[in-house]
């Protein structure tokens, strides 16, 4: 038994040293798969271990290995040196094929010489087979592609256009918005800014003191005198109250001034002078001078009591200074 | 206080003759239950010589404060429950063929009273509805070739039921118009129900003393005729009836589309001489602004046209008289 072992071996190491003592180069064939749909693409190796003073030589394909078996292209060709002075090239071809069924990739032809020897030697690498399998096609189903097509990514350079394109487009929509909006409210198009609001207060007074120096009641002009008058209360009182006084009959506003709990003394006052502008304006009564004066009285006294008191204290200050 | 003579010799005037109003109140009250504003719109009709057409759901006291009314001022009274079948000959009276005379004789129909309740209006033909209000307008009826004066004080006081609409005939715009005042009557209040149930339950039915005549509401009518209107008062009426034509001028450019027409100039005349007949009943003899807004609702209502757009959204003429009351300008 042992000895059967010993020969065992000796025979695997004969073999293993049978490529230093045999001068045929040998190539080794094979395929990343042997089965590929129409037109699918697929890699053939060809691997050959030679001496480093063989020159191989690859058989002519140009573009084609058989009819039905095309050369894409080298995908590798490559080299390494292996002990004992042995070289081994790798080369990956690129096939495809058009044809279905069986295909047999024949064995290939390669020529080698040696240093001063031109006898012609060649040797040949293993035939292969390779299913070339059709696609499925359900011809019920609608006609389509395969895959739809590639996009290729937006660049930077090709956006910036578009990008400027719809900035512009908005910006136009911004101003024509604009526009249309100050026309609907009956806006001019441009206004400068406005200067700050003149406190209703200080509106009131200056109209109270211009009123006052027209003399109108002085002159006969009873009527005319009233009118201002309410108008310059019930305008400081939309500004400064906050109540549609100007659309408000003289009842109304006495409500609204009893509902802001007015002094009640003010409030009595304010019912006596609004009845007798009433009476004035619409009834062709002819009040006595004092009660002209006092209703101005009224006004002035209505609007410092009424006034916000923030700007009491602000003026206070001021003449402190 | 010095006054003008002219206005303070009547407003002295009116307090002297306006005493019947309260008068009036008591008796009315004294029957009808609330309906305050009812009744007051009745002497506005009465003084201002205006017709009244009145929207209410039955058994809110319509024909009993007119009826009432008629006693209190011992004057002729007619009812005439509208139908679809009701000829004109039926309201003005015809003139019938007499054998024993052998002639025709005028048979005056019962339009020929001082107060007139038309009752649902709407349900008579348009051809009865024309009769009614020509005799409204001219005051007078022909009969075959004589024409026949409807009796003063003339007061007509029609109805509407706003929930049965069904089978009957709209009154035409230009119809409506003439009714001087529109007034929208609803239930009593709670209180008032219970008193009105009381008195019911109780069978106690107070009788009504007659307590003025036709003729002191014809004098009547003359001193509210001298109710003084002043200039910034007529261009407050002006005001509020052309922001009901033009409401885009006034302000109010969300009811443009919302109105297909204003008032007519009737309706500024309504207002007047209804806010004149109004400061009366309060005892002056000048119209002030609270006299225009207070009949305003009831001379405006019927006189605003709404668009299709203004239904769809709900919106009633009262909102638009709201409305324009808040945005023109008092004087």
């Amino acid at each position: 038994m042992k000895n059967i072992k010993i020969q065992i071996l000796l025979i695997f190491a004969l073999l293993g040293f049978m490529p230093l003592f045999a001068q045929t180069p040998i190539v080794k064939s094979s395929l990343d798969t042997n089965a590929i749909l129409i037109g699918d693409q697929t890699v053939l190796h060809f691997q050959i271990t030679q001496q480093k003073d063989q020159i191989v030589s690859w058989p002519n394909w140009n573009d084609t290995i058989t009819k039905q078996v095309e050369i894409l292209g080298i995908l590798k060709l490559d080299s390494t040196t292996l002990p004992n002075n042995q070289l081994l090239i790798d080369l990956r071809l690129l096939i495809t094929s058009w044809d279905t069924g069986y295909i047999v990739i024949p064995p290939q032809s390669f020529r080698y010489d040696v240093l001063n020897d031109s006898s012609f030697r060649s040797f040949q690498s293993e035939p292969l087979l390779m299913q070339v399998k059709n696609v499925a096609v359900d011809l019920k189903k609608e006609i389509k592609d395969i895959k739809p097509i590639l996009e290729e990514p937006w660049t930077w350079k090709e956006l910036i256009p578009y990008l400027i394109a719809v900035l512009i487009v908005l910006i136009l929509a911004a101003i024509a918005f604009y526009i249309w909006k100050r026309i609907k409210n009956k806006q001019p198009i441009l206004s400068l800014p406005k200067k700050p609001a003149i406190p209703a207060h200080l509106i009131a007074i200056e109209k109270l003191n211009q009123l006052n120096q027209q003399k109108l009641w002085q002159q006969g002009h009873h009527k005319a005198y009233y009118s201002e008058l309410t108008d310059i209360m019930r305008t400081y009182m939309e500004a400064q109250l906050r109540f549609s006084a100007m659309e408000m009959i003289s009842e109304d506003i006495i409500s609204q001034l009893k509902k802001m709990k007015i002094e009640d003394t003010l409030l009595k006052e304010s019912e006596k002078i609004l009845k007798l502008a009433d009476f004035v304006k619409f009834a062709k009564t002819q009040p006595l001078g004092d009660e002209s004066s006092a209703a101005l009285k009224w006004a002035y006294n209505f609007v410092e009591i009424t006034r916000p008191k923030a700007d009491v204290d602000v003026e206070k200050k001021e003449v402190n200074r | 206080m010095e006054m003008e003579m002219d206005i303070r010799a009547l407003n002295e005037l009116i307090q002297k003759e306006s005493s019947f109003v309260d008068i009036i109140n008591i008796e009315m009250g004294k029957v009808i239950v609330g309906q305050k504003h009812m009744v007051e719109s009745l002497l506005i009709g009465l003084l201002s010589d205006g017709h009244i057409l009145l929207e209410g759901v039955p058994g809110l006291a319509k024909t009993l404060a007119i009826t009432s009314l008629a006693k209190i001022m011992d004057a002729k009274f007619s009812r005439i429950q509208f139908t679809p079948d009701l000829l004109p000959a039926d309201l003005l009276g015809t003139m019938i063929y007499s054998q024993k005379k052998e002639s025709f004789e005028t048979r005056k129909g019962p339009i020929f009273a001082n107060f007139i309740l038309a009752d649902e209006i709407n349900r008579a033909p348009a051809k009865v509805q024309s009769a009614l209000l020509e005799a409204m307008q001219e005051r007078q009826v022909t009969l075959g070739d004589s024409t026949y004066k409807l009796p003063n004080p003339f007061l007509v006081l029609a109805t509407q039921n706003p929930i049965e609409q069904e089978g009957t005939y709209p009154l035409p715009e230009a119809q409506v118009d003439r009714f001087m005042l529109k007034v929208v009557i609803d239930y009593p209040s709670k209180e008032e129900e219970k008193v009105i149930l009381r008195a019911q339950i109780a069978n106690t039915k107070p009788e009504n003393q007659k307590v003025i005549n036709p003729e002191d509401i014809i004098r009547a009518r003359e001193i509210v005729r001298k109710v003084y209107v002043d200039e910034k008062i007529e261009n407050y009426i002006t005001d509020i009836v052309f922001a009901s034509r033009y409401p885009s001028k006034y302000g109010l450019d969300k009811y443009k589309n919302l109105i297909s027409f204003g008032g007519s100039p009737r309706a500024s005349i309504s207002m007047a001489l209804a806010a004149k007949a109004y400061a009366f009943i309060k005892r002056r003899g000048y119209v002030i602004p609270e006299d225009v807004r207070a009949v305003c609702y009831d001379v405006m209502r019927h006189r605003i046209g709404l668009t299709y757009e203004a239904e769809a959204e709900n919106i009633k003429s009262v909102d638009i008289i709201s409305e324009i009351l808040n945005t023109v300008e008092v004087p």
